[in-house]
């Protein structure tokens, strides 16, 4: 066995004024103090030595046994080897010491070992500019998406059918991590929900938002390149993608998302947002089916897998019974800066947002009270407060409607009236016809193929 | 024949860039791929923008592109500004070039509303079909 070096050169060392150190047996008794620690306390070390230091032990009122109690290291030392502690003694001879920071350690086993207490200035608890970073980000990263699901769980107050319906699948796709496919009516909030969802489903895991219909297949993995590095690093990393538009994304992209999806079954989950299927079957019934797929479109492999929840915004217009309730509590939301409270909306106000369409939807809604919240000078948010569009909308009466058709619809109606102008100058002469229009001939025909027989059994032929 | 109604003129659009940067790189990068990411766009207007500059800008209607720059110093500074302008104003385009980020921040700076991340100044020329989205979009 060998043995330890002289402890001549150590006890020089201890025995500077400013070393602070001391040393408590097994036995819980102080066996060592050195010359700083003993001016730190204000008290002699030799009086200290042999006196009890174990923090929750009782403690005579001696000044000498409530100081080397005051140096008793913190419970659970034995189990962790090391801790940490600001220690400030008591006051000895009418003078109170400073607090110092100090640092034990365990020396050896339990049954035979020390302990050292050793008081200074230590860094070692000062963070790393770049962990300091990365909770700003987080911090920062927390209160955005606590915004966001604040605002989403807006959308879902009220007592209508429909606040009550968007309330259970919210709640069902909360408690579950899959897949959700979200169907709104422009500015329907979805990305709201999404957000608040992802909140209460998995908040801890990272996700990305995707803009669907600018992005190719090449876009989209560059921009899902870190969360998938992440994923292919650790068997245990998930990850969330937000897609916005997915019906509107190009549909080789969205093959590529589901490839990706196929690709961390489980560990990656898509909450998609896409047109609401009331407006897409309406489409449906005025163009073709190839048309359609041109337009609006989720590829079938998604489709598939946004099937396993779906939730489907209604348009703001269809829960006016809960118009009241949400303005009040987006103006709870924006009028903390004003003084209006949440219950004061006028009447008048009120009712205009009750006339008004809304073909926004929520985003409109939310708009439109973030503006009366920074307009109105009062304790209440008043007509003139709104926004211009809703307060001097009037509803049109019914008789007077009349529906505007759409513009693919008048375009076509107006090419139509031109060919037949065209023909009806070039005397039919097809040819000639097409040379004035600046089109070729094969091209004209086509044009006149698709074009609806007129009440004179022709299609503008003259 | 009637004379055609003429279509509306695409040639007077214009659009705003905002680039936060420390130095001119990426303000050269976009005057350099402008005309080739958005060739109807007549009027680019570019400006070095500094954070007080953006803040002032915030509100702005007019379609408009917001480059950052950011790092690992800037990186907190950034994103408030970032969050900052995407709740006032959503219809802005946010393009980031990174200045060695790790993926980690790359991640956080995902669940903002980015529509690309650029590490080089050519990575620009993959904007293309961003800008057409964008512009198919807002009308």
């Amino acid at each position: 066995m060998s043995s330890s070096t002289k402890v001549r050169r150590l006890a020089r060392l201890l025995e500077q004024d400013t070393s602070v150190v001391w040393a408590i047996n097994h036995e819980d008794e102080l066996v060592f103090l050195s010359a700083g620690c003993s001016n730190w306390l204000g008290m002699a070390g030799e009086t200290l030595i042999g006196r009890r230091s174990k923090a929750g032990t009782p403690v005579s009122d001696d000044p000498a046994d409530l100081v080397a109690a005051s140096l008793s290291p913190p419970p659970g030392l034995e189990r962790r080897g090391t801790a940490s502690l600001r220690i400030q003694p008591p006051i000895v001879a009418g003078k109170r010491p400073d607090s110092k920071e100090v640092r034990y350690i365990r020396v050896g086993p339990v049954e035979s070992g020390f302990t050292l207490g050793v008081a200074g200035t230590f860094n070692d608890r000062q963070i790393e500019p770049e962990l300091q970073d990365a909770v700003a980000i987080r911090n920062r990263l927390d209160q955005w998406r606590q915004r966001l699901s604040g605002l989403g769980s807006v959308l879902l107050i009220g007592n209508s059918q429909a606040a009550e319906r968007l309330r259970r699948r919210v709640e069902v796709a909360s408690s579950l991590r899959t897949h959700v496919g979200f169907y709104q009516p422009n500015g329907g909030g979805a990305e709201l929900l999404a957000m608040h969802i992802h909140q209460l489903s998995s908040s801890a895991e990272p996700f990305v938002q995707v803009d669907g219909p600018l992005m190719d297949a090449e876009l989209l993995d560059a921009t899902l390149m870190p969360l998938l590095n992440r994923l292919s690093d650790s068997e245990s990393t998930l990850g969330t993608i937000v897609c916005k538009q997915l019906d509107e994304t190009a549909i080789a992209t969205q093959q590529r998302l589901h490839s990706l999806l196929t690709s961390f079954p489980g560990r990656l989950r898509l909450l998609a947002i896409c047109g609401s299927k009331e407006e897409e079957a309406a489409t449906v019934s005025k163009h073709s089916s190839s048309e359609l797929d041109d337009q609006k479109r989720v590829c079938d492999e998604l489709e598939d897998i946004l099937d396993t929840i779906q939730i489907r915004c209604t348009p703001l217009a269809t829960r006016v019974e809960d118009l009241h309730a949400i303005a009040a509590a987006l103006l709870g939301r924006y009028g903390i800066k004003s003084k209006i409270t949440a219950e004061r909306i006028s009447r008048p106000a009120l009712d205009a947002l009750i006339h008004y369409p809304w073909p926004n939807n929520f985003a409109e809604l939310e708009e439109a009270i973030r503006h009366a919240s920074d307009t109105a000078t009062g304790e209440t948010v008043r007509l003139e407060d709104l926004p211009l569009s809703i307060r001097s909308y009037r509803p049109p009466t019914p008789q007077t409607t009349k529906k505007l058709r759409s513009l693919d619809d008048q375009v076509r109606n107006y090419e139509e009236s031109l060919l037949r102008e065209a023909m009806k100058n070039a005397d039919g002469n097809r040819a000639e016809a097409a040379r004035q229009l600046g089109i070729s001939r094969s091209r004209l025909l086509r044009k006149l193929q698709q074009m609806p027989i007129d009440d004179s059994g022709t299609k503008g032929e003259g | 024949m009637k004379d055609l109604l003429p279509l509306p003129n695409r040639d007077d659009r214009s659009l705003r860039w905002w680039v936060h940067e420390s130095g001119t790189r990426w303000v050269n990068s976009v005057r350099r791929f402008h005309k080739e990411l958005l060739a109807s766009v007549s009027h680019p207007i570019i400006e070095n923008a500094s954070l007080g500059t953006i803040t002032r800008n915030l509100h702005s209607s007019q379609p408009g592109v917001f480059l950052w720059e950011i790092n690992r110093k800037n990186l907190v500074e950034c994103v408030d500004r970032l969050s900052q302008t995407l709740w006032s104003n959503p219809n802005h385009l946010h393009l980031i070039a990174c200045d060695r980020l790790n993926d980690s921040q790359r991640i956080a700076l995902s669940e903002f509303n980015i529509a690309c991340f650029l590490d080089q100044p050519e990575d620009m020329i993959r904007l293309k079909p961003i800008f057409e989205g964008y512009f198919a979009r807002i009308g």
